[in-house]
């Protein structure tokens, strides 16, 4: 069945509601339960790999889940109203994507969490979503804000200072870039398909 | 001719040595009189000398980080921070030959007002104070380079100082001629001036990466007795003022060098140390973004 692209009448975002609250439960979680989903390098060479898609839902303060959820709610939600499946893919395999190119990239790197890099890539997904329907200039525009905002971090050492409150905690832009390669590719993947499928 | 017996009989009558000249009660009161104002002036100077001098007692990063001329040139590379930093604090070393120095309790109290300020940075792991005993006088980086290697700190803040006394009379020191004037009424005048610099340095670089001053005057009175303590009390106190400021300085020179760094004004890397922590954050910017193109694209629509 192809995926339904075409934009239609308001469905309640029920999944963006789902994933909202999802995100509020894993952030109260007591921390030895918590500890168990954190993405984590050794656990997950021990085969532990449902923490490649589960650490991106722990937070490490309120406001760093604020500031992530703000941006996955609005961008998932509009998501929601062009392709629920689309949202689905993305929410279920770019967390993955991005965790593996963290954990092969940035070697120093032991823990992570945070759900910037899903939020990117809903971003992206939507945005290209939008240029394939030919939605237009505002979406491309998007796109190279989005694509210059992560160079401008990875290249801005002060984003690493004071970002968290806890000193050993680095502000990860690789996870941003990743977040876009991820929600680009599944975005493109899902239109080819749904053009194949047509 | 013989003499006549009246002049024999004057000359007669002098005393033959000149102390029984003086023994004639008029000039005896006299010479009493002299005695006694000579006496007090004497010993009232001396009470009114007694506590009036200056005195002074410093530290120089200087001399302890380039104490030889020929090595005031040391090449500083581009400092490479590895977060979060641990830092290690000390006061430069001084070789006081009058034994004039601060305490290492009063230095110990001093330098963990500097540590709380770095301990609220979020880039700061550790923070520690480096015992006395580590840092030799004159030692340079090299020194450095082996407290860095003891205590595996990567930044060190030295805190150097300069602290000079006066003491004068007043009108009130006028009392100290009565003894007991100079221990009832303040007759001396005290003014201790205090400078701090706390200067922050990359040890493997060489490099300053921020300094920070403070400064501190106090003025006081006291008796003749009791200036000493006075003095020792003004001089705790107003260290303490001067490293209140330098902390308050040390605060805002430390925004402003994060700002720098933000900036890339700043002539420092960061990196952050194997092992690390890495977490996702977005900002505002993310949110603006999506808002603006979403905007953009109802008006791309209406056109």
């Amino acid at each position: 069945m192809a995926p339904a692209l075409k934009g239609g009448p308001f469905r309640p975002p029920w999944l963006t509601g789902f994933l909202c609250a999802l995100a509020f439960v894993l952030h109260g979680l007591p921390p030895s339960v918590a500890s168990a989903l954190a993405l984590e390098r050794t656990p997950i060479w021990q085969g532990q790999l449902w923490r490649l898609w589960s650490g991106h839902w722990l937070h490490f303060s309120l406001s760093h889940l604020l500031w992530d959820l703000l941006v996955v709610v609005l961008a998932a939600g509009w998501l929601e109203q062009l392709s629920r499946k689309l949202l689905v893919a993305v929410v279920c395999l770019a967390p993955v994507l991005i965790s593996v190119a963290l954990l092969l990239f940035c070697p120093d790197m032991t823990r992570y969490g945070g759900l910037s890099g899903l939020g990117i890539s809903l971003l992206t997904a939507l945005a290209i979503t939008k240029l394939l329907r030919s939605a237009g200039l505002p979406w491309l525009v998007l796109l190279l804000a989005l694509a210059l905002k992560i160079a401008v971090e990875a290249l801005d050492g002060g984003s690493l200072l004071g970002v968290f409150p806890n000193g050993t905690i680095r502000n990860m832009p690789e996870a941003h870039a990743a977040g876009f390669l991820a929600g680009a590719m599944l975005a493109v993947l899902w239109r080819t398909r749904s053009k194949t499928d047509s | 001719m013989p003499f006549p017996m009246a002049s024999i009989e004057k000359i007669d009558s002098r005393p033959s040595s000149p102390l029984l000249y003086y023994t004639s009660p008029m000039k005896a009161k006299t010479a009493l009189d002299l005695l006694t104002v000579f006496l007090a002036v004497v010993f009232t100077g001396c009470v009114g000398m007694y506590g009036r001098n200056r005195n002074s007692r410093s530290s120089s990063i200087a001399d302890y980080l380039y104490p030889k001329q020929e090595r005031l040139l040391v090449n500083p590379q581009m400092p490479v921070l590895e977060l979060p930093l641990r830092v290690g604090l000390a006061f430069a070393p001084v070789e006081n030959p009058w034994g004039n120095e601060i305490s290492s309790l009063q230095k110990e109290q001093l330098l963990e007002r500097v540590a709380a300020t770095f301990r609220a940075q979020n880039f700061v792991k550790s923070i520690e104070v480096i015992p006395a005993g580590y840092l030799r006088k004159e030692g340079s980086f090299t020194n450095l380079d082996q407290v860095r290697r003891l205590l595996g700190i990567d930044v060190v803040v030295l805190v150097s100082y300069d602290q000079m006394q006066f003491t004068d009379d007043n009108l009130l020191s006028l009392t100290y001629w009565t003894i007991v004037g100079a221990y009832l009424f303040t007759g001396n005048k005290n003014d201790t001036q205090t400078l701090i610099e706390a200067a922050v340095y990359d040890i493997p670089s060489r490099s300053l990466l921020f300094r920070a001053p403070g400064s501190n005057q106090i003025k006081s009175t006291s008796t003749a007795i009791g200036t000493s303590e006075r003095r020792r009390e003004d001089a705790a106190k107003s260290l303490a003022l001067a490293m209140d400021d330098v902390t308050k300085n040390l605060d805002l020179n430390l925004a402003q060098f994060k700002e720098r760094i933000k900036q890339g004004s700043a002539n420092v890397q960061i990196k952050h140390q194997p092992g690390y922590t890495g977490g996702g954050a977005l900002d505002a910017g993310y949110v603006l973004l999506l808002l603006g193109c979403g905007g953009l694209a109802w008006l791309w629509r209406r056109r």
